[in-house]
């Protein structure tokens, strides 16, 4: 009943599979309700992920009790406005005070200046300031104390020769002479403004077609499958492949939209740039497409109903999602559970994507990934329509 | 008027209902754990390990010495160093996060007075928050490598003591953690709820309840009552799930957790059965679900960044949505420990809108009979 591969490409042009593509086409063409899901949602989706998804910190809440009260605190303080990273919400008499709006994350960060503060500038001497942080959210206490090292280092720096003047007692001591400094040059590779929505937005694109892609091909198997259309199906003289592929293969067309859709939702709502060979980026969607749409098929097969599809999705999705490194760094997850990323098709996918657009980089060095997505399509084509034929049987 | 009596009769039916559902039960019950595991070690902001590769061009002491402060940060993982290595065709592949470029004239400069040495870090900034850290942590190790050549009788005006309150140990897991119990129940009750209710629409046995002497306040709190059961029990085993994987226990008065869990699980089953009246079939109602208690919760509660870094244009989705401050109460029972001075108003939050969701399915049930 299955013919070989290279039959295929023989049969695809032929009249039997024609008809039933354009019969797919229309079927898809006439149902609105399936045509808006397929378009819509993926645009408000990467809106919203992309938005509300934002590492960028700023305003993060600072209060200051200064007990100094002079000239060398205030100007201290006045660095701290000075940045966006942080905004000063209160000035506190009283550091007990200061400290309960922390614990009830009023603050993120509560400043200590203390009474000796000028004094101990004055006279050379370091000066202690305490700085206490709200570490109940780990990676935005990194954050903020990171940058609130720089910006003492900062301050030391600009006042380290004048401070030492005295204590080493040499004539001009000018920073232009002192030995021993490093300037570290960052340069930001494919982010230079660290946008975090150029992280999140090719990640959500990948789970979009991953989501789309296995529930569209689920429900409309199992609708036909519902309505007993599908035997109908089997009993023309069309192979059971040609069946499913004259299935998909719209569907490939619409995804292939979405694609472009979000392309351009990434391009105009977030600025970001296209930096590979487009081609090569539609060609690997499609080839992971055929990913996404053979593990709607799975899941087609054992759902009685499309409801019931839908519900065995929930089993499916959230793993393939969550594994894939789309919304945070593959790095961050335990060792143990790395190793299940690599089980992940949608991984390798997300990895090609953000290479091609964000890096610029070809198949010369994506070309693992992509092999491996040729391996994942293969065999999950196979096996569904091999499943497929067996329960029709 | 309420009837006790009816309202135990229906929650009796209902989840009787449930029961027979072999594939829905499994999910109710079976799904949550695994969620939990996944949602709780997946979505780590914590890189640990950070792979770098250096390429050394000077090979002079100094250098190795600079390399040397990178390797004793344990926070740098050094892939590759040496003369030769080709940092940014390794950037590419994807193989590390930063490399490091020592120029020739590293050692020449740093030992002479008026002249700064240079050194080259390379970011990938496609994760940006990730980026962000490590451009902090290699300013960082460098600071550190000038001191220590600086002589020991050199101060600094200001030294900065920095205490970290609640985390010391600033683990990811102690914030994600109470954020991933939120998460993984808020989805369950409402779906189920929300099914139930389209089933009785679609199947129309709706009518039959209001042939009966049945109330629509009883039917609805029977109906509700039932599925809460089941969100509580989902609570249940995913807080001592936590307590097993993630190591989380309360760290203070968990009360207000306690009945911020009692609220949340009516607001997500009421505004279930406010969509399930709503919606023609029961696909229908799994997509508005997932869309609406799902999707949303899970990027505008907080859960991975806080609401603050939302821009303000649409900071206010996260003001509506019970979630933002579920996570609150779970984050102050499990790692913040205050009580009730940091959370009354979360709580009085999720009591208004669980009052909210009560309202709208209450009056949507009113008009479905009089259309009927």
């Amino acid at each position: 009943m299955k013919p070989g591969l290279t039959n295929i490409s023989d049969n695809v042009l032929g009249s039997r599979f024609w008809a039933l593509f354009s019969k797919e086409v229309n079927q898809i063409l006439h149902n609105r309700q399936l045509l808006t899901q397929l378009l819509l949602p993926p645009t408000i989706f990467l809106i919203l992920f992309g938005f509300a998804l934002t590492s960028t910190f700023q305003d993060l809440k600072v209060g200051i009790a200064d007990y100094s009260q002079s000239r060398t605190s205030r100007e201290f303080i006045e660095l701290l406005s000075q940045t966006d990273a942080f905004v000063i919400s209160g000035y506190y008499t009283n550091q007990q005070r200061m400290l309960a709006d922390l614990s009830t994350g009023k603050l993120i960060v509560g400043i200590t200046l203390p009474r000796e503060f000028a004094r101990d500038i004055a006279r050379k001497r370091t000066a202690q300031v305490q700085a206490v942080f709200d570490a109940v959210d780990a990676n935005t206490a990194k954050v903020a104390s990171s940058y609130l090292s720089q910006l003492v280092s900062d301050y030391n720096l600009r006042h380290q020769n004048n401070f030492q003047q005295g204590r080493v007692g040499s004539s001009t001591a000018n920073s232009a002479l002192r030995q021993n400094q490093v300037q570290l040059q960052t340069s930001v590779f494919y982010n230079p403004g660290l946008e975090t929505a150029w992280f999140i937005v090719p990640g959500t694109i990948g789970i979009l077609m991953t989501v789309l892609g296995s529930q569209t091909a689920a429900s409309l198997v199992v609708r036909e499958k519902e309505a007993g259309t599908i035997e109908q199906l089997m009993m023309t003289p069309a192979s059971s492949l040609q069946v499913i592929l004259a299935k998909v293969l719209p569907l490939l067309i619409v995804l292939t939209i979405d694609a472009l859709i979000g392309l351009a939702v990434s391009k105009f709502a977030f600025q970001m740039p296209f930096r590979g060979n487009f081609l090569l980026l539609i060609a690997i969607s499609n080839l992971y497409f055929f990913v996404g749409i053979s593990i709607g098929i799975l899941i087609a097969i054992y759902a009685k109903s499309e409801q019931q599809s839908q519900l065995i999705a929930f089993f499916v999705n959230p793993p393939l999602v969550l594994l894939s490194g789309a919304l945070s760094p593959i790095a961050a997850i335990p060792t143990f559970m790395q190793w299940l990323t690599y089980l992940d098709p949608m991984r390798y996918y997300i990895e090609v994507y953000r290479g091609i657009v964000l890096k610029g980089i070809g198949l010369d060095v994506l070309w693992p990934q992509v092999l491996i997505l040729f391996v994942f399509a293969t065999v999950l084509l196979t096996l569904s329509i091999r499943q497929f034929e067996q329960q029709l049987s | 008027m309420i009837r006790p009596k009816r309202i135990a009769a229906q929650i009796v039916k209902e989840l009787t209902q449930l029961g027979r559902d072999r594939l829905t039960l499994t999910m109710a019950l079976g799904l949550p754990l695994p969620l939990l595991l996944l949602f709780g070690f997946s979505n780590s902001l914590d890189v640990n390990r950070i792979d770098i590769a250096i390429q050394d061009l000077d090979q002079t002491r100094l250098s190795r010495e600079y390399i040397a402060t990178f390797e004793r940060t344990n926070k740098f993982h050094i892939v590759q160093q040496g003369p030769q290595v080709d940092v940014v065709q390794i950037l590419d592949q994807g193989h590390i996060y930063a490399g490091l470029i020592i120029p020739p004239e590293f050692s020449r400069d740093l030992q002479r007075r008026g002249r700064k040495a240079q050194a080259q870090v390379l970011v990938d900034g496609t994760d940006a928050n990730t980026a962000n850290l490590v451009r902090g942590y290699a300013q960082a190790t460098t600071n550190t490598f000038v001191e220590n050549l600086q002589p020991s009788t050199s101060r600094t005006p200001l030294s900065l003591q920095t205490r970290l309150w609640y985390n010391p140990g600033l683990q990811s897991l102690k914030y994600i953690g109470p954020g991933a119990i939120a998460i993984t129940v808020t989805l369950f009750p409402c779906l189920l709820a929300g099914l139930a209710m389209a089933k009785e629409r679609e199947q129309s046995t709706v009518v039959q309840v209001y042939a009966s002497s049945l109330s629509g306040t009883e039917y609805l709190l029977g109906k509700a009552a039932a599925y809460w059961l089941v969100g509580m029990a989902e609570v249940l085993i995913v807080s001592i799930g936590s307590w097993c994987f993630f190591g989380l226990w309360f760290a203070g008065d968990p009360t207000p957790m306690i009945l911020g869990s009692v609220l949340y699980i009516a607001c997500g089953v009421l505004w279930g059965i406010f969509l399930g009246a709503n919606a023609k079939t029961q696909s229908a109602v799994i997509q508005a679900v997932s869309f609406t208690a799902f999707l949303l919760s899970l990027q505008f509660s907080g859960y991975i960044y806080p609401t603050a870094n939302i821009p303000t244009a649409l900071r206010w989705i996260s003001n509506i949505i019970p979630a933002t401050y579920y996570i609150i109460l779970n984050r102050d029972a499990y790692t913040r420990g205050i009580g009730w001075a940091s959370t009354w108003d979360a709580v009085l939050a999720l009591t208004l809108l669980s009052g909210l969701f009560f309202f709208l399915a209450w009056q949507k049930l009113q008009k479905m009979q009089v259309e009927t």
